[in-house]
């Protein structure tokens, strides 16, 4: 979880999202629908976003999870959280986690991706507030500065 | 909130999960979660006992040999949709696979899964119901391949019996692979369920027409397939009747059937343009 080792005794019932926010305290992971319609539970399993509210607790056994927590590296947010920042990406907020973790998993796999390759990856995740131009334009200045890090 | 499992067994292979699925008889197969998950929540299901088949590494896989193209059970929507083989033999199956859900839920979601589901409106049915793709069940005791189209008995209802998984999918390659694709009309296209579906596909045997969210199971409508194969300029008007004295589909939140008859006669008119090569 977020780069450490960690286990925890459950009931078989537990979903992965109620393990994250209630178990490990990392409540970043933000619960709307509940039913794999809104993304906002949007996490990294394996290096993919996935749906933390459509998990078992128990299907997490022996991965590698990343939240919303584990992005910021030694008091630097990630470059996403920063283009969301400057791109005015966020309003209200709290689809914020799911949407950059959505962007997140697509970055890794894809690093230059094209505006329609973020609008498929990002189809899964509902905001409510801003509309979307100023998401996809920060996943393309997180995705533009990632090119000239590497 | 606390979903009613009672148990999940972790499995590494089959014989271990046939095994936990023979020695406890409340036990059901649980693919990714995605629908089960949902189910559990508002209650439709209760004290769940479920054997964990998603990372058995031996049902999922994609190969191709001598004309037969087979699909492991728990393989995502995602490694189908975007596998050479499949988009090379039949082109209409990776592209339903690419609309299912949302990018998330191709990640985890199964082709067996959406399969064993059984419902009338799951967006691999149509294609693969259409190629006569066969399902291969396994228990401890046998292993059997029977006709999809026949695999389901009702709504949300399958031959899968107490004990047994569906191991793989099975589909016969034409000689020139499944032409043709898959139509849906929904609400909106991400994240959202068919108001009516159907695949229009064309193998050695002439053209092949199955239709989802139409009737309970879905299924192959062999008056327009006739319709189709006789007339190269199919009538929109003329589908209209066939599908209407084939098809009797419901009315519900999400359309009138009057309306569902009309979307599947103009959607099976557009794929039988576009197999025609026409536009």
């Amino acid at each position: 979880m977020n780069g450490t080792v960690v286990s925890a005794e459950i009931d078989a019932g537990t979903r992965a999202i109620d393990l994250i926010r209630n178990t490990f305290g990392l409540t970043g992971t933000k619960e709307a629908c509940g039913q794999g319609e809104c993304g906002s539970c949007t996490i990294l399993l394996d290096e993919e976003a996935v749906h933390s509210c459509l998990l078992l607790a128990a299907q997490l056994n022996k991965t590698q999870v990343v939240t919303i927590e584990g992005l910021e590296k030694n008091g630097e947010l990630d470059i996403l959280q920063q283009a969301f920042l400057e791109a005015g990406a966020v309003q209200c907020g709290y689809c914020t986690p799911g949407m950059i973790m959505a962007a997140k998993g697509l970055l890794l796999h894809n690093p230059s991706p094209s505006t329609e390759e973020i609008k498929e990856a990002m189809s899964g995740n509902l905001c409510r507030c801003t509309g979307y131009k100023k998401i996809i334009e920060a996943v393309e200045m997180a995705a533009a500065r990632q090119g000239v890090d590497t | 909130m606390l979903l009613s499992i009672d148990k999940i067994y972790t499995c590494e292979n089959i014989t271990q999960a046939l095994d936990y699925l023979t020695q406890d008889e409340e036990a059901m197969p649980l693919a990714a979660g995605t629908d089960i998950i949902p189910m559990l929540r508002d209650g439709a299901i209760k004290k769940a006992r479920l054997v964990d088949l998603h990372n058995i590494n031996e049902l999922n896989y994609i190969r191709y040999e001598d004309g037969l193209l087979r699909i492991g059970a728990m393989t995502t929507h995602q490694s189908i949709a975007g596998n050479k083989l499949v988009q090379k033999y039949i082109p209409a199956l990776s592209y339903a696979c690419s609309q299912i859900g949302s990018a998330q839920i191709r990640r985890r979601a199964t082709i067996g899964g959406n399969i064993c589901h059984a419902s009338p409106a799951a967006d691999t049915l149509p294609v693969l119901i259409a190629a006569d793709a066969c399902a291969v069940i396994r228990s401890r005791e046998y292993k059997k391949t029977i006709l999809l189209e026949s695999f389901f008995t009702g709504l949300k209802k399958t031959r899968l019996h107490k004990g047994a998984i569906l191991e793989e999918i099975t589909i016969i390659i034409p000689k020139d692979g499944w032409q043709g694709n898959f139509y849906r009309a929904g609400g909106r296209s991400a994240l959202t369920i068919s108001i009516a579906s159907v695949a229009v596909m064309r193998g050695d045997q002439g053209i092949h027409a199955a239709y989802g969210s139409m009737s309970p199971c879905v299924k192959r409508i062999r008056a327009v397939e006739e319709y189709l194969d006789q007339n190269a300029n199919a009538e929109p008007g003329a589908l209209r009747e066939i599908v209407g004295e084939c098809l009797f589909p419901i009315t519900d939140i999400r359309a009138l059937k009057e309306y569902r008859l009309e979307v599947a006669s103009n959607l099976t008119w557009l794929g039988s343009i576009e197999l025609a090569g026409k536009n």
